[in-house]
């Protein structure tokens, strides 16, 4: 049988298979579920009137009182508990209740791709699907082993030119180190000055409406976007690498509250066949105004999603340095990251393209779900084959207590 | 810091029934916030007393949990829904029974029958720095805020089970990172009344929700510990940080980077919000006239009820040494929690807590001063 595997962290209990009651709506345990029922009661709620005893209840959180783990345990006496609660963020009372009720509980970053599933096996921290169901999950087998590895557009293009100019030099030194490694990874490249040089000539900004006179400007910024790719996986095919250029939207969208959601699940095949993904960031369009999916945002996304442990930044300097010494700054935490921040503000650090910051910004967001995390120099052969074993004394980001 | 393992070395061999159901949690919460690491708890707090919130299943697990099983640390316990020596005509003797039941249980594990929701001023006053494991929500932003300990929003089993191993999971409010004050508040007029602290915490709960506020006081008085309970427990119930900091007075305020952004409040916000919260009606003898909540000091109840008048006035407060045998006094008793006569709708209190709960469970409720309500007692 074809199965899918969603990976995620048992917190308490044993392994169990089911049926799934889904939501996307947070409920209460205190208040929302009737104790001597196990009938959903809270008012409007997606599940209103329906049972969850025996069921592997899945939804994104607990909302209420803090007294939520009684009325779990007092369902559980019952015998009207869920199964199994499946939740993207777990919290005390749930996990508390859970305990008390002997019930299984699992925290899982992804439940959306849960939607349409009709019952599921929790196998250690491992959601089982049978890909015989209603409609297709991801095909979720992704080897963590995976890097995500995002090459700078201030590496691979003269950033400072004002017009789009590719640094073939520095993309060669890439892809011979590259060629050197034996690993699996997608790769995402940024944009330097086939990006930024346009968009200021053309007098594009970011989050204002598509207007007549500037939808020309946009779509030639997107098609730039597209001669980079060619112009950088040119260069890789020519070191033995066979790159497969993504374009970005079709692993990605937006949300109404213009988030990024993730959603393509082919990248398996791609790499299982001996490809190279090559992703690059795009302007987007989101209902009327437009944003750029950048490259530091799907290296993110796209590590969160298939559950990877590495994401490595190359740039054009060695990592991050302290703004007011310039002394190099080999670990980054959320701790000192408050102080170099508050540096960077009170000096005035113009940031303009969401440079380094936006980076640390997203590698710590990553390490909240176990990612490592490394900003390091892809100017020479070396330092992008240490970087590569994970033997760089540039700038990590790493998941707390690893 | 400790690695979690350290817990299986200390409870090896033959575990009691609480032991093994206390380390499951440590390390659940653990799990759950991928955590690997714990530390010493000196001092605990336990909520999860009323028999209206628990229930009698709720006792049969305080029963099994507490078969052979102790505290190592020192731990005390909230307040129940009633006063057991003298609960009222509207109570029956089968719910005291009950309520004594769950008393005898917590005691029977070396737990304190402070019966408090202030535990700060029944014996359990922990030190700046120190860890603990409180799960009183206002009591959790006191200790944290005013005293300087260390405490997550515990749930009363989480406590418990802290208590038991003596550990609780490094997460949260322990790390220093997460103390961290995320917005300045410019409190633009003097407040003086306890009330506008209890008001000031529920705009924050509006509008900074889980935000950690540090605020610039604009008072030359002192603020007092009533201010500060006021605060601590409003800003909780309305949905805001389980900390905060006060510029120039509480002992973490200038430990961490300053915050960034900053907003601004004036009385005349807090006044709109009074207005908005509060319901109005005129009194009668079916209103009740009720405070301390959070409890107040056992000196300073024994002041308010010594000098009350009105038969439908009630002040909750620590179960006391003394006996105190006034129908004014609930000891060791909580309103949000409680019964209360059928005859009862209208509610007067200088509590913006209590007012959230009383109001959730269908009361009218007025907020009045702390001022007013001295002279109406």
């Amino acid at each position: 049988m074809n199965q899918s595997v969603i990976h995620g962290k048992k917190i308490f209990g044993h392994n169990i298979s089911g049926d799934i009651l889904y939501s996307e709506n947070s409920l209460s345990f205190y208040g929302g579920i009737n104790p001597e029922t196990g009938t959903v009661v809270q008012k409007s709620h997606p599940l209103e009137g329906k049972s969850v005893a025996g069921k592997i209840l899945v939804i994104p959180f607990a909302s209420g009182s803090t007294v939520g783990n009684w009325s779990l345990y007092r369902l559980a006496k019952r015998g009207l508990a869920p199964a199994a609660v499946i939740m993207s963020k777990t919290d005390n009372v749930t996990t508390v209740g859970c305990i008390m009720g002997n019930i299984t509980l699992f925290a899982c970053n992804n439940i959306s791709l849960l939607k349409y599933i009709k019952s599921l096996e929790i196998k250690e921290n491992e959601l089982f699907i049978d890909s015989t169901a209603d409609k297709p999950v991801t095909e979720k087998l992704f080897s963590e082993s995976v890097f995500v590895i995002k090459v700078g557009g201030s590496l691979i293009t003269h950033k400072e030119s004002s017009e789009p100019s590719f640094n073939r030099e520095n993309a060669e030194i890439f892809a011979s180190a590259f060629s050197q490694w034996n690993k699996k990874a997608i790769l995402i490249h940024g944009a330097g000055s086939f990006g930024h040089s346009v968009v200021r000539q053309k007098g594009l900004k970011i989050s204002s409406e598509v207007k007549s006179d500037t939808i020309k400007g946009w779509s030639e910024l997107i098609s730039l976007q597209y001669q980079l790719n060619i112009l950088f996986t040119d260069v890789l095919r020519k070191y033995g690498i066979n790159p497969w250029p993504v374009q970005p939207d079709s692993f990605f969208d937006f949300n109404r509250e213009g988030k990024i959601i993730t959603t393509g699940n082919s990248l398996l095949q791609i790499i299982n066949r001996g490809f190279t993904p090559v992703f690059y960031g795009i302007p987007f369009n989101f209902g009327k105004k437009t944003g750029i999916l950048s490259g530091d945002d799907i290296a993110l996304n796209l590590a969160v999603f298939h559950g990877l442990k590495n994401i490595i930044h190359f740039t054009s300097t060695d990592g991050f340095y302290d703004p007011e010494t310039k002394n190099p700054i080999m670990e980054i935490n959320r701790g000192n990251w408050n102080i170099h921040k508050n540096k960077l503000h009170s000096l005035n650090y113009a940031d303009v393209t969401g440079g380094i910051g936006g980076k640390i910004e997203s590698l710590l967001k990553a390490s909240d779900s176990g990612i490592t995390g490394l900003i390091t120099s892809g100017l020479t052969t070396e330092k992008i084959i240490s970087a590569l074993n994970l033997d760089s004394n540039h700038t990590w980001i790493r998941p707390e207590n690893s | 810091m400790r690695d979690i393992s350290v817990l299986e070395k200390i409870f090896s061999g033959e575990l009691t029934c609480g032991q093994k159901l206390s380390l499951e949690i440590i390390r659940g919460l653990s799990e759950s916030s991928a955590s690997r690491y714990v530390v010493p708890s000196s001092s605990a707090q336990i909520s999860g007393v009323s028999f209206y919130n628990i229930g009698p299943e709720g006792i049969d697990f305080l029963d099994t949990f507490a078969k052979n099983t102790r505290v190592k640390i020192k731990t005390t316990l909230n307040p129940g829904a009633f006063d057991t020596d003298n609960p009222g005509n509207h109570i029956n003797s089968r719910e005291v029974e009950f309520q004594k039941k769950i008393y005898s249980i917590y005691e029977s594990m070396g737990i304190s029958l402070s019966l408090s929701c202030s535990p700060y001023f029944t014996g359990n006053l922990p030190l700046y720095g120190q860890h603990i494991s409180w799960s009183e929500s206002s009591a959790v932003v006191f200790a944290n805020s005013v005293l300087g300990a260390r405490t997550n929003r515990e749930s009363g089993i989480s406590a418990l089970s802290s208590a038991v191993t003596g550990f609780t999971p490094a997460i949260g409010l322990h790390l220093s990172k997460n103390r961290f004050s995320d917005v300045e508040i410019d409190v633009k007029d003097k407040l003086d009344d306890p009330v506008l602290f209890g008001l000031l915490g529920a705009w924050c709960g509006k509008n900074i929700p889980g935000k950690i506020p540090l605020f610039h006081m604009n008072t030359d008085k002192h603020v007092g510990v009533t201010h500060l309970q006021a605060l601590s427990a409003s800003i909780i119930t309305y949905g805001g940080a389980s900390m905060f900091h006060i510029e120039d007075f509480t002992p973490e305020w200038k430990d961490y980077p300053l915050p960034q952004s900053s907003k601004s409040v004036t009385l005349k916000d807090l006044n709109y919000l009074w207005n908005e919260l509060s319901d109005d009606f005129e009194y009668d003898k079916n209103t009740l006239f009720f405070t301390g909540c959070p409890h107040k000091s056992m000196e300073d109840s024994l002041s308010i009820i010594s000098r009350t008048n009105r038969t439908n006035f009630l002040c909750a407060g620590p179960r006391g040494s003394c006996k105190i045998n006034n129908n004014s006094y609930m000891a060791g008793g909580c309103l949000a929690v409680s019964r209360l006569p059928d005859n009862i709708r209208k509610i007067v209190t200088d509590s913006v807590k209590a007012m959230f709960y009383l109001k959730n469970r269908g009361f009218s409720v007025k907020l009045v001063s702390a001022e007013e309500m001295d002279n109406l007692k």
